[in-house]
């Protein structure tokens, strides 16, 4: 489903990813592991599109299409989702409003009607019920005063309405507490599908206790230094990376 | 270039409404002498520091339309009350819908109830140039008096330019005098017809008495060519509320300035506007709000957006006398530039001399926020959209405040329309 081939970004001229090879299979888990440094959200934020991270070799196929061609909403429309480890907070714009007009310009990027008023509330009203979200938050400012595990909560919500079919979560365990942490880890399991793909980057083995990878790879100064099954995760909290790494 | 001024106002005078009263005559010539000792504003003076008035100096505005131009469907908002027209200055009863007895045509007054308007006549004390030549000229204008105790709905105003021959002017002059108790929402609006330039230079005199409330609501959307200057003189007696909204969205050169005189306790004065500025736009917002007394409130809540060459500006004067205790006066002037070339300027300036009160300002010049855009590009929001959602959340608020929902929701559309053609 993605296939990351020797890929180089740079940011502010200094090159963080080089030359960083994966392939993720449509109905997998895999999960990037590494030091702080590593280039861990380089890699979502590259594959996003943002600003900033420039690609300076190598290419990114999301199910045939090149991303690095795209721009980053219309990498959304194809079907990439970066869930982000700090949400942004945007006074004044409701989560409503905020998720219509992503589901609607991505809609009209793929050449379809707006989804109507009824059915959106619907939809959105489900999925925040699912993920055990008040439906008054959905009124509020996006992630305006939310805590953080209110916010990462959220970012399970916008998953789930945009239905994405690849999915990247970049530290989204980070900073919740445990019973956060299992509502994260109901909304990534409950997009599991055989034709979707997850790529979890993550500091700590924690979230892999809930969400069973079939892949780890450990992202050590750039590149992908190791790659195992889940036992890999278990290693790395034992021995630390400078022992796996080397 | 004064002289031209002087000649139009000579040629013009006898056509004047009211040019039969000799108190009139006096202080038309009056004001016509004062205007000719002090010339135009110019940048030196401090309350005209932002104001772009060039224009008026370097061609005179001095062409007055006939009174019988034809005029095709006018923006009404669909709320009861009267509705008053007034084209090219001229107050136009064709256009215009039922006319009660509490809003009434200055025009048509000055011929029946003429005593009365002495006082609205007097200059003030304001010795702008701008405000004289509105006295020398003033044809029109809404007077609305409020008797104790009634409730005089909503009532709506038109001025509209037919921007049909160039370099005409229209001077209205207005007065909204609320007795104790009495209650008044005044909507009004600017419009041009065509694309000639035009100068509106109008003055509006507010008395609210004790207890009265006045809700006035203001759209400047006066077409790309015109030059737009406005005073609003408000005076506030005590337990009175004065709650004022301009959108200001036209013009090639705007200037508004409010001044608001709290004369008693328990007031509350109510600010708030958005200029919305593009092209070579200069927009310009002058207050003063004088606290003599002590015991009010007061907010000032004024947000600009300004793209390409456009420049806005902000100027919001708090004084606070000696006795003027417990006064809450807070300021707000928020800015966002959509482009490298805009410019916003925003000046607050507290001047207090009581000891216990509660004021304060914020004021802030800034883009949009790099990262919720890349926030809502990752969500799949194109960059127009983005953007829009984002600017129209940073407006959205004050116009959220109006409370005649009419008047909201034609503003924040007309912000939505704004939005669709910049981005």
């Amino acid at each position: 489903m993605l296939k990351i081939t020797d890929l180089h970004v740079s940011v502010e001229d200094k090159e963080i990813l080089k030359g960083l090879s994966l392939e993720v299979g449509a109905g997998e888990v895999h999960a990037i592991m590494g030091p702080n440094g590593a280039g861990k959200s380089t890699l979502g934020y590259a594959l996003s599109g943002r600003d900033g991270y420039e690609v300076t070799a190598g290419s990114v196929v999301l199910d045939g299409k090149d991303l690095m061609e795209l721009d980053p909403h219309e990498r959304a429309a194809v079907g990439l989702f970066l869930g982000l480890q700090y949400p942004v907070e945007i006074p004044g714009v409701s989560n409503m409003n905020f998720l219509r007009t992503a589901m609607n310009s991505i809609r009209k990027y793929k050449g379809e009607e707006d989804i109507s008023a009824g059915d959106f509330l619907k939809l959105i009203r489900a999925k925040a019920k699912d993920l055990g979200m008040d439906a008054e938050m959905l009124k509020r400012s996006v992630n305006v005063g939310f805590s953080g595990g209110e916010k990462k909560r959220n970012e399970m919500v916008q998953m789930a309405v945009l239905d994405p079919k690849m999915m990247i979560l970049d530290e989204t365990d980070s900073g919740l507490d445990i019973d956060a942490l299992k509502v994260v880890s109901e909304g990534i399991n409950a997009m599991r599908s055989p034709t979707k793909a997850t790529l979890l980057i993550t500091h700590y083995q924690r979230l892999l206790d809930y969400v069973k990878p079939d892949f780890v790879h450990v992202l050590a100064d750039g590149r992908i230094v190791k790659s195992g099954g889940p036992e890999l995760a278990h290693a790395l909290e034992k021995e630390g990376y400078a022992a796996i790494a080397a | 270039m004064t002289d031209a001024y002087l000649d139009f106002i000579k040629a013009a005078q006898p056509q004047l409404p009211g040019a039969q009263l000799p108190w009139l005559s006096n202080l038309r010539q009056a004001a016509a002498a004062r205007f000719a000792a002090t010339g135009f504003p110019g940048r030196k003076d401090e309350a005209f520091k932002y104001a772009d008035l060039k224009a008026l100096e370097k061609t005179p505005f001095t062409h007055y339309n006939g009174s019988n131009q034809t005029v095709g469907q006018l923006p009404w908002l669909a709320l009861a009350g009267p509705r008053l027209a007034f084209v090219d200055g001229q107050f136009r009863a064709d256009l215009s819908g039922d006319v009660d007895v509490f809003a009434k045509p200055l025009s048509v007054l000055l011929i029946n109830d003429s005593n009365a308007l002495q006082d609205h006549f007097s200059d003030g004390g304001d010795a702008s140039a701008l405000a004289q030549l509105n006295l020398a000229l003033a044809s029109d204008g809404l007077v609305l008096r409020v008797p104790a105790g009634k409730d005089a709905g909503t009532i709506q105003v038109l001025n509209v330019a037919t921007g049909q021959t160039s370099r005409s002017a229209a001077h209205l002059r207005h007065l909204l005098h609320l007795e104790a108790g009495a209650k008044a929402s005044v909507i009004e609006r600017s419009v041009a017809l065509g694309e000639e330039d035009y100068w509106s230079n109008a003055v509006c005199d507010i008395r609210l008495e004790e207890g009265a409330h006045l809700q006035h609501t203001q759209w400047q959307s006066d077409n790309l060519s015109a030059m737009a200057t406005s005073l609003t003189r408000v005076v506030v007696a005590a337990k009175a509320a004065y709650h004022r909204f301009t959108l200001s969205t036209g013009a090639a050169s705007a200037r508004s300035e409010i001044r608001v005189d709290v004369r008693g306790e328990e007031t509350d004065v109510q600010l708030a506007g958005v200029q919305l500025g593009k092209a070579r736009q200069v927009l310009d917002t002058v207050t003063l709000l004088r606290h003599e007394v002590g015991h009010s409130i007061s907010n000032q809540t004024y947000r600009a957006v300004v793209d390409e060459k456009a420049r806005t500006a902000f100027s919001g004067k708090v004084y606070v006398a000696r006795d003027a205790q417990k006064t809450d006066a807070q300021q707000s002037s928020r800015n966002l530039l959509l482009a490298r070339t805009a410019e916003a300027d925003t000046k607050p300036e507290l001047e207090i001399y009581a000891d216990d009160v509660q004021c304060a300002h914020g004021a802030t010049v800034g883009e949009l926020d790099k990262k919720a855009l890349f926030y809502l590009a990752s969500r799949g929001v194109n960059p127009a959209a983005a953007r829009a959602i984002l600017v129209q959340a940073f407006v959205a608020d004050v116009i959220e405040e109006i409370a005649i929902d009419a008047v909201k929701e034609a503003y924040l559309e007309a912000t939505h329309d704004w939005l669709m053609e910049q981005l």
